[in-house]
C-alpha cells in the first residue's frame, strides 16, 4: 500500500509537469529556458514508475534500507502541490509585490544582451517594447530625443502611491529563473481621470498607446512619462514576464 | 504562486541529485570510493571541495548525494567540503558568474576562490570531531553505521543493479521533495511578508549592505546557476562585497537548502554551519570592500 502511494505521487508530479507545459500554465512560474529540463524530467519519471509496475515483484530487496515515514502529515505535505498545479489556475504577481521587489535602478534589471541589440535596431518606436525602452533609457543621456515619440505597450496597472489619480505605473516583472527571483519595472503614464473613460484598477492588464514627455511630478523619479491617448484591457499574455 | 515557483524551479535539480546518488550508490564500490578519497583531513576536504566541479547541481541536487556519500562511509566532515563547494565551483555556477560579471574579473575571482575557501575550512573545522556521527540526525547515523550490506550474487547483474536503481528513485525523490515544500513555504511566506526595499534601507554603510544581501540571499532561495543575474540588478544599490556576500551565502545557506540538510545534520550541526559559512562570508565581503 506504502509502494503504491508512492508511486502515486510520483507519478502525478511527472504528470503535473506535462501538464504544466501543454497548458502553458508554466509560463507564469519558470524562464521558458527551463522547459526543455522539465520535459526531459517528467518522461524519466514516468519511464521509471512504468520500469516499477512492470518489475513490481522484484528480489532486489536491501537489508539496510531506510523506512520513511508515510504518516497523514507527510502525504498530505506532498500532495498540496499537486492539488494546487492541477486544480489552482496560477496568477501573475500582483501589484502589491511591485513596489517590495522594485530597483532603485531599473536598467539595471533588464540588462539581457538581446534586449540591448533589438532596442537599438528597432526604429519605429510604436514597435518598442517596455524592455526596448528601458534598455534605451539606461544607455542614453539626452532625454529630449524621446519627447513626443509615440509608443505602444502593454503591462499591468500599478497605481502610482503619491499621485494615484494622475499616474500609474506600465508595469511587468523581469525574471532569470522562476517567479520568486521577479523583480519589477515599469514605466509612469499619466492620464486625465475626468476625461478617461476607463476604470483603471490595479493589476488590470492593459494595452496604451501615446507618447513621451517630460515629468513634472516632483515624487516620480523618471525624466520621462507617457501622456496616455488610448487604453483598452487586455487578456493576461500566455508569457507574461519579461524573460532575462 | 511563489511556492510553486520555486518548487518547480527546484524539482529538476533535486531529481537529478536523487538520480546522481541513487547510481553512486548502486554502481559504485563504497571501497573504491574510500580508497580515491584521502584520510586525511587537510588531503580530504582538499579532493571534495574540488569534486563538486564534477556535479552541475545546484544545492538541491547535491544534499541526496552528500546523503549517499555519508552513508557509503566517508567521513561528514569531507562530505561537508563538498556540499560546500558543489554549488558554488561547478561548471553552471561558473559560466553564469562569468557571463553577469564579465566587466568585474575580480569579484569573479573572489566568488570561487571565496566559495573554496569556506568548503574547505568547514570540511577542515568539523573534522576535528572524532565523534562525527554526532552532526548526523539520527537515522543517518544508523544508516552509515548499517551500511554492511551483502551483496548477493544476483544483486551483481547489471539487470538487477538497474531494478534497485529505479525502485529506490521514487522513494528518495519524495524524501527530499516533502522537506523542500517545508523549506519553499517558508521562503514564500518570508518574501511576501518582507519588502525588499525595506531591507535595502534597514541598515546603511558597506556593513549594512552586506547583511542585508545575506538575509535577501536567505529567502530568495534560488538556484547557484542563476543568481549572479539577480545579483547585477543590485549592481548600484549595495557595494561589491555585499554582492559577493550574496553569491558566497546563497548558494551554501537559503531556506531551502536548510530544509534539505535537515534531512542529514541535526539542529546544532546545522547552526554551526550556517554560522560558519555567515561569519566568513561576511569577513570576506568586508576584506572585498576594502580593495
Amino acid at each position: 500500500m506504502k509502494k503504491i502511494l508512492e508511486y502515486i505521487l510520483f507519478f502525478g508530479y511527472g504528470v503535473l509537469l506535462i501538464f504544466l507545459i501543454f497548458s502553458e500554465r508554466i509560463n507564469y512560474f519558470l524562464h521558458p529556458s527551463m522547459q526543455p529540463f522539465l520535459i526531459i524530467m517528467a518522461v524519466l519519471m514516468l519511464a521509471i514508475i512504468l520500469f516499477n509496475l512492470m518489475f513490481l515483484r522484484s528480489n532486489c530487496a536491501r537489508k539496510s534500507e531506510i523506512k520513511t515515514d508515510n504518516s497523514i502529515l507527510r502525504l498530505t505535505i506532498l500532495s498540496l502541490p499537486l492539488i494546487i498545479g492541477f486544480f489552482v489556475y496560477p496568477s501573475t504577481l500582483s501589484s502589491q509585490q511591485f513596489w517590495n521587489r522594485q530597483n532603485e535602478n531599473q536598467q539595471n534589471v533588464i540588462l539581457s544582451r538581446n534586449a540591448d541589440q533589438e532596442a537599438k535596431f528597432v526604429f519605429n518606436s510604436e514597435n518598442r517594447s517596455l524592455e526596448n525602452w528601458l534598455r534605451l533609457f539606461s544607455q542614453s543621456y539626452d532625454f529630449e530625443q524621446f519627447i513626443n515619440q509615440k509608443v505602444k505597450l502593454s503591462g499591468f496597472i500599478v497605481k502610482d502611491r503619491n499621485y494615484q489619480n494622475e499616474v500609474f505605473y506600465l508595469s511587468r516583472y523581469v525574471i532569470s529563473c522562476c517567479a520568486a527571483d521577479a523583480r519589477s519595472v515599469g514605466l509612469p503614464v499619466q492620464f486625465n481621470s475626468k476625461l478617461l473613460n476607463f476604470n483603471l484598477e490595479e493589476d488590470q492588464w492593459v494595452e496604451i498607446e501615446g507618447y513621451f514627455i517630460e515629468n513634472n511630478f516632483e515624487k516620480i523619479p523618471e525624466k520621462l512619462l507617457i501622456q496616455l491617448e488610448a487604453i483598452r484591457e487586455i487578456e493576461i499574455p500566455k508569457n507574461p514576464y519579461i524573460t532575462q | 504562486m511563489l511556492l510553486m515557483s520555486i518548487l518547480i524551479g527546484a524539482i529538476p535539480f533535486v531529481f537529478l541529485g536523487v538520480v546522481f546518488s541513487v547510481v553512486l550508490e548502486n554502481l559504485v564500490k563504497t571501497e573504491y570510493l574510500l580508497k580515491i578519497i584521502p584520510k586525511n583531513r587537510w588531503l580530504g576536504s582538499f579532493v571534495m571541495s574540488f569534486i563538486g566541479f564534477l556535479f552541475p547541481v545546484c544545492e538541491c541536487g547535491n544534499v541526496p548525494l552528500a546523503r549517499r556519500m555519508i552513508r557509503k562511509g566517508i567521513a561528514p566532515s569531507t562530505v561537508v567540503s563538498f556540499l560546500f563547494s558543489a554549488p558554488i565551483l561547478n561548471p553552471v555556477t561558473l559560466t553564469s558568474t562569468i557571463v553577469a560579471f564579465s566587466f568585474w574579473p575580480e569579484l569573479i575571482w573572489a566568488r570561487f576562490l571565496g566559495g573554496f575557501l569556506i568548503a574547505y575550512s568547514a570540511g577542515i573545522f568539523f573534522s576535528f570531531n572524532s565523534e562525527q556521527k554526532l552532526f548526523l540526525m539520527e537515522k543517518e547515523a544508523e544508516a552509515s553505521e548499517n551500511n554492511t550490506h551483502h551483496c548477493h550474487e544476483d544483486e551483481k547483474l547489471v539487470r538487477n543493479k538497474f531494478l534497485k536503481i529505479i525502485k529506490e528513485i521514487p522513494k528518495e525523490f519524495l524524501e527530499m521533495l516533502g522537506v523542500l515544500i517545508l523549506g519553499a513555504a517558508i521562503a514564500s511566506l518570508i518574501q511576501i511578508a518582507i519588502p525588499r526595499d525595506l531591507l535595502m534601507n534597514i541598515l546603511p554603510g558597506d556593513l549594512g549592505g552586506i547583511l542585508m544581501m545575506i538575509f535577501l540571499a536567505l529567502i530568495i532561495s534560488v538556484c547557484s546557476s542563476i543568481d549572479a543575474f539577480i545579483a547585477l540588478a543590485y549592481l548600484n544599490s549595495v557595494s561589491g562585497g555585499a554582492l559577493l556576500a550574496f553569491m558566497l551565502f546563497g548558494p551554501l545557506i537559503d531556506l531551502k537548502a536548510l530544509a534539505l540538510m535537515k534531512t542529514i545534520f541535526n539542529r546544532k550541526t546545522l547552526i554551526y554551519l550556517s554560522l560558519w559559512v555567515f561569519s566568513l562570508t561576511v569577513i570576506f565581503a568586508l576584506i572585498f570592500n576594502l580593495f
